[in-house]
């Protein structure tokens, strides 16, 4: 197969092909190809985070992910005839992400507060730039990501961002406590705890 | 806790979680990534296309299944190519591929086993298409996808704990919140108590 020409498609006002968008959420789907090295690399890295959750901590502090997958393909699954027998030379690092916000804040975004986490991940792949500045690098994943617009793309609370899921269950605790002695309380204590509530989950409402 | 030093409850779930993590790299918390490429059938890749921009003209299937958090299909026409950056003998794909990838609730068998009983109809169309699966037999996606099933190096998820039930019901008792913390000042206490146990008074 030759290479194909990146077809130019369309984008809604958060920089993001129509297909790539539900509502809030964003979808970006990338493939980059990995030098032979990676191979090694990449599972040592995919690993760190599981042995040290708190390592993740860095991407919470993007509180626009959803939920995001790296995943390095090495080999496809035959199915019989006509497809044809694949062997990669090489491993392709395949990146997803299900987050809120406009594409290009989310690509800053991941530069700056992530530039040592893009480096690891990509490094190994031919071609990446460096995370920062972001210019580069948001070229480097456009090329990939406006390739791969979805023919569909779903979310089950499409118009809730991360910070409002994140909020909604931190409130959740609070007005479980109220919700317990709601029924004991005098109409006038009520009212004083639903204040001391709102007063306590100012931040998350 | 004080200085955010955690719990033993909380060291638990995160004991708990690396076990989880590590024994099955498509888990983060209770939720699970799925991702299978399928090799599309020459010369289909535009009726293909055409028929999932049909399903998401319409509501999405996935929202029949209610354990789905995220979805998408992508056609995948070729690897990343034709870069400079590329290496003069890179990777070509032979066929176009189909990519699904899901972020849900549980485990993997019972989701697909909902996906086919739930969205039988839209499986079959689409994965005619592909190279592989027994036609007019939806229950064969579930293997067929299994079978070409990619792992996950490392899944991320921002709410590993959560459901999507979860998600839809805290966001809802948010809004419900919202709305009576502006009405409250019109309320008499008894009318604010009332409400409250009527809109926030289940879990």
């Amino acid at each position: 197969m030759t290479a194909v020409t990146t077809p130019v498609l369309s984008e809604t006002g958060t920089g993001t092909p129509p297909g790539n968008v539900d509502g809030q959420a964003i979808a970006i789907t990338v493939f980059s190809t990995v030098k032979r090295w990676g191979r090694a690399w990449l599972p040592v890295l995919f690993l760190e985070p599981k042995l040290l959750p708190q390592t993740l901590g860095t991407l919470e502090k993007l509180s626009f992910i959803h939920f995001a997958r790296w995943s390095m393909v090495t080999e496809l699954a035959w199915n019989g005839a006509p497809q044809p027998k694949t062997r990669l030379r090489r491993p392709h690092l395949y990146f997803e992400s299900n987050f809120n916000g406009g594409w290009e804040e989310y690509i800053d975004a991941f530069s700056y507060v992530l530039r040592e986490g893009m480096a690891a991940f990509w490094g190994s792949s031919y071609g990446f730039p460096g995370a920062v500045p972001p210019g580069p690098f948001k070229d480097y994943i456009k090329t990939s990501d406006r390739r791969l617009e979805a023919s569909h793309f779903y979310s089950a609370y499409a118009d809730s961002t991360v910070t409002i899921v994140k909020q909604a269950l931190e409130l959740d605790g609070l007005v479980a406590d109220l919700r317990e002695r709601a029924a004991e309380l005098s109409p006038e204590q009520f009212k004083a705890e639903f204040s001391a509530l709102l007063a306590k989950g100012q931040r998350c409402l | 806790m004080p200085l955010g030093i955690p719990g033993p409850r909380a060291l638990r779930t995160q004991l708990a979680d690396t076990v989880r993590a590590i024994a099955d790299t498509n888990r983060a918390g209770q939720a699970y990534g799925f991702l299978a490429i399928t090799p599309i059938k020459p010369g289909h890749a535009e009726a293909l296309r055409a028929l999932l921009a049909t399903i998401d003209a319409g509501p999405s299937p996935f929202s029949r299944l209610p354990r789905t958090h995220f979805a998408r299909w992508v056609v995948l026409t070729d690897f990343f190519t034709g870069d400079a950056y590329q290496p003069a003998d890179e990777d070509h794909l032979g066929c176009e591929y189909l990519i699904f990838s899901a972020c849900f609730d549980g485990d993997r068998d019972s989701y697909l086993e909902d996906l086919t009983a739930e969205i039988a109809d839209e499986l079959d169309e689409i994965y005619d298409h592909c190279i592989g699966v027994r036609s007019n037999d939806p229950t064969d996606v579930a293997r067929y996808l299994v079978h070409n099933q990619i792992d996950c190096g490392l899944f991320y998820s921002a709410y590993p704990h959560t459901t999507v039930a979860e998600v839809r019901r805290v966001v809802a008792q948010r809004t419900a919140l919202r709305a009576l913390a502006v009405a409250q000042y019109d309320l008499t206490p008894e009318e604010l108590q009332a409400q409250f146990v009527d809109q926030l008074g289940a879990a």
